[in-house]
């Protein structure tokens, strides 16, 4: 007979309880136990051994493996998940897939093309030179997003079997924008004005500190400079710092547009062919970075509005997405 | 669910001949036993899904480690039916026939 503070030590517990709740009593059974009870096995013969990090490696790693046979025993045939669910899963690890590849590989491209290793200086040290090539990066990965997140969708909707699991995609898409906002609001600006102090130590020799621009500044202090300016004046500066500002939300939120691009083009029987999606990826990509570059050039002249000049692309993307989608047929179930 | 199509039955999928196999020296196992058994063709996350599904068909059945008197849960323990072993037997003779036929 076990002892009930004893059991309650163990690990598995909170997974038997949220188990009980939503399994069938089938899938409590020869599922759940099973697999809470070689985890709890596993994790005494660790704390007996005197081994902590297994003991903690298999706290870790149980409640994934669970969650994993759980979510296979929903998937198979005749179990609890709905097809809209499993369809939506399968697409959504194409999605993945789909988005971090080419984010992976262009991030690769613009890194080498940057020539990060060839600085005008002689024999630079090594860990320095390595610094400085790692701090190129978080830019490079937030400007391929974009390309990704259409890579992403527009590959995943291919493998939908119906409209209705295309939210799960988007939803996905949204995540990936929502996760990289910190990427854009503060990693990135902390990242470039590091890389230029680095590179001006490097080239100059010299220790003294190289103040930050627009782009070097973190969202926060851009509102404090901003702030800092006569309220109510226009001024050139203002509007470069009010640009930036509006530069550091768009690009993570053009996630969502270009992702309803990517479905609407998956879902139009004319676009929905790798040759397609290949030729105007990249079109689609460099033509929303122009447009947000001639929208900043003609902000910071004062001729529109900042707002309106960094988000017209979002709303332009959204706005053929949209179009494309309403002039596309809706995907039929297939029978059995 | 699991019926046989036309005259053959449904033969079991590789992870599951693995698994009679391993069963077939009449002692029983539990899941990471036979994780660890298999030289990493079984995974963790997925060996009871598989285990479950064979029970269903009435390839293997199942029992409570009634032996642990330790705190925790027990441990399920899974041995081979009689039709289990059957079929293990079929597949055995199947792929001698086989290798025998490619061979010759």
């Amino acid at each position: 007979m076990s002892d009930r503070s004893d059991d309650a030590r163990l690990p598995g517990q909170t997974l038997l309880k949220l188990a009980r709740r939503l399994c069938s009593e089938r899938a409590y059974e020869r599922i759940a136990t099973p697999i809470v009870a070689d985890l709890q096995s596993e994790w005494k013969d660790a704390i007996r051994a005197g081994r902590r990090a297994r003991a903690l490696w298999v706290r870790l790693a149980g409640p994934l493996r669970f969650w994993q046979a759980m979510a296979l025993h929903a998937a198979r045939p005749g179990g609890s998940a709905p097809a809209e669910l499993l369809s939506g899963a399968a697409a959504l690890r194409t999605l993945l897939v789909a988005t971090l590849a080419p984010c992976a590989v262009l991030t690769l491209l613009i890194w080498l093309a940057g020539r990060p290793w060839s600085l005008p200086v002689e024999g630079p040290p090594l860990a320095a030179l390595a610094r400085l090539a790692a701090l190129g990066l978080p830019p490079i990965v937030l400007v391929t997003l974009p390309m990704g997140v259409l890579w992403g969708t527009w590959w995943a909707g291919q493998r939908l079997r119906t409209d209705a699991a295309s939210s799960t995609i988007v939803a996905l898409a949204l995540l990936v924008g929502i996760m990289a906002l910190p990427l854009s609001l503060w990693l990135v600006p902390r990242s470039n004005q590091a890389w230029r102090q680095a590179a001006f130590g490097l080239v100059t020799g010299s220790s003294g500190t190289v103040p930050p621009g627009d782009r070097e500044m973190t969202f926060s202090e851009l509102d404090h400079a901003l702030d800092a300016r006569s309220p109510g004046l226009p001024d050139a500066r203002s509007d470069g710092l009010r640009v930036e500002r509006h530069k550091r939300l768009a690009i993570p939120v053009a996630c969502l547009p270009i992702a309803l691009l990517g479905l609407a083009c998956s879902r139009s029987s004319l676009l929905r062919s790798l040759p397609w999606l290949i030729l105007l990826s990249p079109l689609v990509v460099m033509a929303y970075y122009k447009l947000q570059g001639a929208g900043e050039a003609a902000a910071e002249l004062g001729h529109v509005s900042a707002g309106l000049a960094i988000w017209l692309p979002n709303l332009l993307v959204g706005g053929v997405a949209a179009a494309l989608w309403v002039g596309s047929p809706a995907r039929e179930p297939q029978s059995g | 669910m699991g019926r046989a199509q036309g005259p053959w039955p449904k033969l079991p999928s590789r992870k599951e001949a693995l698994i009679l196999e391993l069963l077939a020296d009449g002692r029983d196992r539990y899941g990471l036993e036979l994780v660890a058994a298999s030289g990493g063709r079984l995974k963790r996350g997925t060996v009871y899904v598989t285990l479950d599904r064979m029970e269903e068909k009435g390839y293997v059945q199942s029992r409570l480690d009634a032996s642990a008197g330790t705190p925790g849960l027990p441990r399920r323990l899974y041995r081979p039916t009689a039709q289990g072993r059957r079929l293990l037997d079929a597949l055995s003779l199947a792929r001698q026939s086989l290798v025998g036929a490619v061979a010759r």
